[in-house]
């Protein structure tokens, strides 16, 4: 054996400080007393290494910047929803399981015929949300909260408020008044309540205050179903055993009455104000509390019209009169707050639109001219345009305008629920209808369920311009045409008078019906979408033709008085 | 509400505490209140045209006396009168073998004997059948059910022997009852 040679001293490196990566900061005061020197700095002078030295390996390497996709599992709030929605969906099961047992048949029939409803609600309401695809997990947690845990605080809460109101008041106060007053504060905070906790457990996805409203009317339909059920099983039992004509009278009654003016749109509402409380951070704390105390007076107001002996004495005093339907009274009541309620909604909905649609025309990316954002925000300039495109071009060419916007919808709500990467639910910077909440066009650092659905948004997008371009020559879709031909003024008072007239005479309803008709069929004769005061004149006679029409429904169902 | 890690915890708890807070605030006064009402005078009425001369000095039970509305619970002499009264379509008899069979289901109260066709001052048909409680205890009471057309009565007097034991204030209240053919309250 041979001694080993010796090995080449080497001598020692320089010192070297561990670089920060870009974008990261020393502490002050960490690496020595100097303060850290930022931007580019003159090279140091190092002297040659001697032949045969090899540096060192690397003491310390940094990390990769710390960057997690946003996810609802990290959110505490979403496992204590989940805790929630399994013990109210226990307390449920047991409510249902007794009103199944007493009355099985019953319940066999009117259950499908109230999941049927139960779809067609969240069919409508999915209609009516401009963002056409809100994920199905938090739908199914607002829906589940509203069948389950708000059914269970506002049975309670209210018989014992209900309770505290006979003891202080008297119980013939209490039978009057204490549903009108025990119910909307028991059970709009329930719901409500399933509403604060989704912009916990689920921020990203509710970063508007429409988006509030909309969650709010799925919680509405999970309440207003479960509601309906038990009323229904109740009924089946009352004074019959297993009485399924008295349970569909029952349903029918439900479902027919209130109308729109039921547990979705009271929730909507106060949605909405919680929604704009948390959303809104550019407002002052003030102008939002008192947002959201509006908001859930007009909800609390609705629901106590709905439940107060006013709207049954208007009702009677109306009926009374010659001409009136047997529930004239009765919607008056009702539907006074209900219409101011609907109209905040047509707004915020509008301003959703906006807000949405008007991301794409942002130049840096340039998703969509801005002529194409403005027909976005509208279905009515949507159908217009696609239409308009279909007669110069043919089908085909409509049918890829009609592609290239849904895919612009898409990206635009993809963008929309693109959480901010590291920090799942950040401090919010002040969020308006005019400033995203989140950087809509920085490169995502990493792959989430939410990023690959930009990504994918993208690609249909630039697919279907392609295709547009090779049927049209040109990659946007033109501007819709101005609105159609108006109603004339004299012909759209008219029929609006007589709508309202139509109150106290069905006559008058159909005479402004007929009227309406004419105008409506030339529209569709041409192909045509309606004016906007067609629209309105319409919905001015079909609110006044339908409380006729639910009035008659009434009394074939209830002979005897409702 | 943007707030992440504890304080979203701390958020979400504060929101299930309300939630806590707004079944057991009213609970809580609920119970603090007097559940008798002050004594009744005059007819009451029960609900669907169904009304009741109650006994001298009866009150009402606050918590569960709803007048007009069909349920109506009144405490008279110790005894403990629960009324209901709802309109029903068809014949009597389907109507008052119902009656009959919640009773037992949801009061767990029996009839000890067959009951009795009974037929009062005012016309109400139906019938009567001391009770005793099906679960063990010594609970016992009279059970009264009537119908007049589509209108029908049922009324459960507790805490007394049974239907030969009823005081005659509360045996003159039951009788009492009348009903006017009327819409639903």
């Amino acid at each position: 054996m041979t001694a080993p040679a010796n090995p080449p001293v080497q001598p020692p490196g320089p010192p070297v400080a561990p670089a920060p990566p870009a974008g990261w900061g020393p502490q002050p005061g960490a690496w020595g007393p100097q303060p850290p020197v930022w931007g580019p700095q003159p090279p140091a002078w190092v002297p040659p290494p001697p032949a045969g030295w090899a540096p060192p390996p690397p003491a310390w390497v940094p990390p990769p910047p710390r960057v997690r996709a946003w996810s609802p599992a990290r959110m505490p709030t979403f496992w204590l929803l989940l805790v929630g929605l399994l013990l109210g969906l226990g307390f449920t099961a047991l409510l249902l399981g007794i009103y199944v047992w007493v009355a099985p048949r019953s319940a066999a029939a009117s259950i499908p015929a109230l999941l049927a409803y139960v779809a067609a609600s969240l069919l409508l309401l999915r209609t009516l949300d401009p963002v056409a695809r809100r994920p199905w997990w938090v739908a199914t947690l607002a829906l589940g909260w509203g069948a389950t845990v708000a059914i269970v605080v506002g049975a309670g809460a209210g018989w014992f408020i209900d309770n505290a109101l006979a003891k202080s008041f008297g119980a013939f106060f209490a039978a009057d008044w204490g549903a009108a007053i025990s119910a909307p504060i028991a059970e709009e905070l329930g719901k409500g309540a399933g509403v604060a906790l989704l912009l916990l457990a689920a921020r990203p996805y509710l970063n508007s205050v429409f988006a509030g409203a909309v969650y709010g009317a799925v919680i509405g339909v999970g309440f207003a179903g479960l509601e309906d059920l038990t009323y229904v099983l109740d009924a089946a039992d009352d004074t019959l055993p297993d009485n399924i004509p008295e349970a569909f009278r029952i349903l029918a009654l439900r479902v027919v009455v209130p109308g729109v003016a039921s547990h979705p749109l009271f929730t909507a509402v106060a949605g909405a104000g919680i929604a704009y409380f948390a959303v809104r951070t550019d407002r002052s704390r003030g102008r939002r509390l008192a947002v959201l105390g509006a908001a859930f007076g007009l909800a609390g107001l609705m629901h106590a019209a709905v439940n107060s002996p006013l709207a049954l004495l208007a009702s009677d005093a109306l009926d009374g009169l010659p001409g009136f339907a047997a529930l004239t009274g009765y919607f008056l009541v009702v539907g006074a707050p209900a219409a101011v309620a609907l109209c905040w909604l047509a707004m915020l909905r509008r301003a959703d639109s906006h807000r949405l649609t008007g991301r794409l025309a942002d130049p840096a990316l340039a998703a969509a001219t801005p002529e194409e954002a403005a027909t976005l925000a509208s279905v009515r300039r949507r159908v217009r345009a696609v239409r308009q495109l279909g007669r110069t071009y043919g089908g085909p060419a409509a049918r890829a305008a009609r592609r290239l916007q849904r895919a612009q919808l898409r990206l635009a709500q993809s963008l929309d629920e693109l959480p901010p990467p590291a920090a799942p639910v950040s401090p919010a910077a002040p969020v308006s209808p005019a400033t995203p909440a989140y950087p809509v066009v920085a490169p995502y650092p990493v792959e989430t369920p939410a990023s690959r659905r930009v990504r994918r948004a993208w690609a249909e997008l630039t697919e279907a311009r392609t295709g547009l371009r090779s049927l049209t020559g040109a990659e946007a879709v033109p501007p819709a045409p101005a609105s159609p031909r108006p109603l004339p003024g004299w012909l759209f008072w008219t029929v609006v008078g007589l709508a309202v007239a139509g109150l106290a005479h069905w006559a008058l309803v159909l005479l402004a019906a007929l009227l309406l008709a004419v105008p409506m069929v030339a529209a569709l004769r041409r192909r045509e979408p309606l004016a906007d005061r067609l629209l309105l004149a319409a919905i001015v006679t079909g609110a006044s033709g339908y409380i006729w029409l639910a009035s008659v429904i009434a009394l074939l169902i209830f002979p005897e008085g409702v | 509400m943007a707030a992440t890690g504890w304080k979203n915890a701390l958020h979400g708890l504060l929101i299930f505490g309300g939630l806590g807070a707004l079944v057991a605030v009213p609970g809580l006064v609920s119970a603090a209140l007097p559940a008798e009402g002050p004594p009744l005078t005059g007819r009451l009425d029960i609900g669907y045209g169904a009304t009741i001369l109650p006994p001298p000095g009866a009150r009402l039970d606050l918590a569960d006396a709803r007048p007009g509305t069909g349920d109506v619970v009144v405490l008279a002499d110790g005894a403990r009168i629960t009324l209901t009264a709802r309109s029903f379509r068809g014949p009597a008899d389907p109507y008052l073998a119902h009656a009959r069979h919640k009773l037992e289901r949801d009061d767990m109260m029996r009839p000890v004997a067959a009951p009795e066709p009974i037929r009062t001052e005012s016309g109400l048909t139906g019938e009567r059948a001391s009770v005793a409680a099906t679960d063990g205890s010594a609970d016992r009471g009279c059970y009264t059910a009537l119908t007049a057309g589509s209108v029908g009565v049922v009324v459960l007097v507790t805490s007394v022997p049974d239907c030969a034991g009823l005081p005659p204030a509360v045996r003159a209240a039951v009788e009492s009852i009348k009903v006017t053919e009327e819409a639903a309250p």
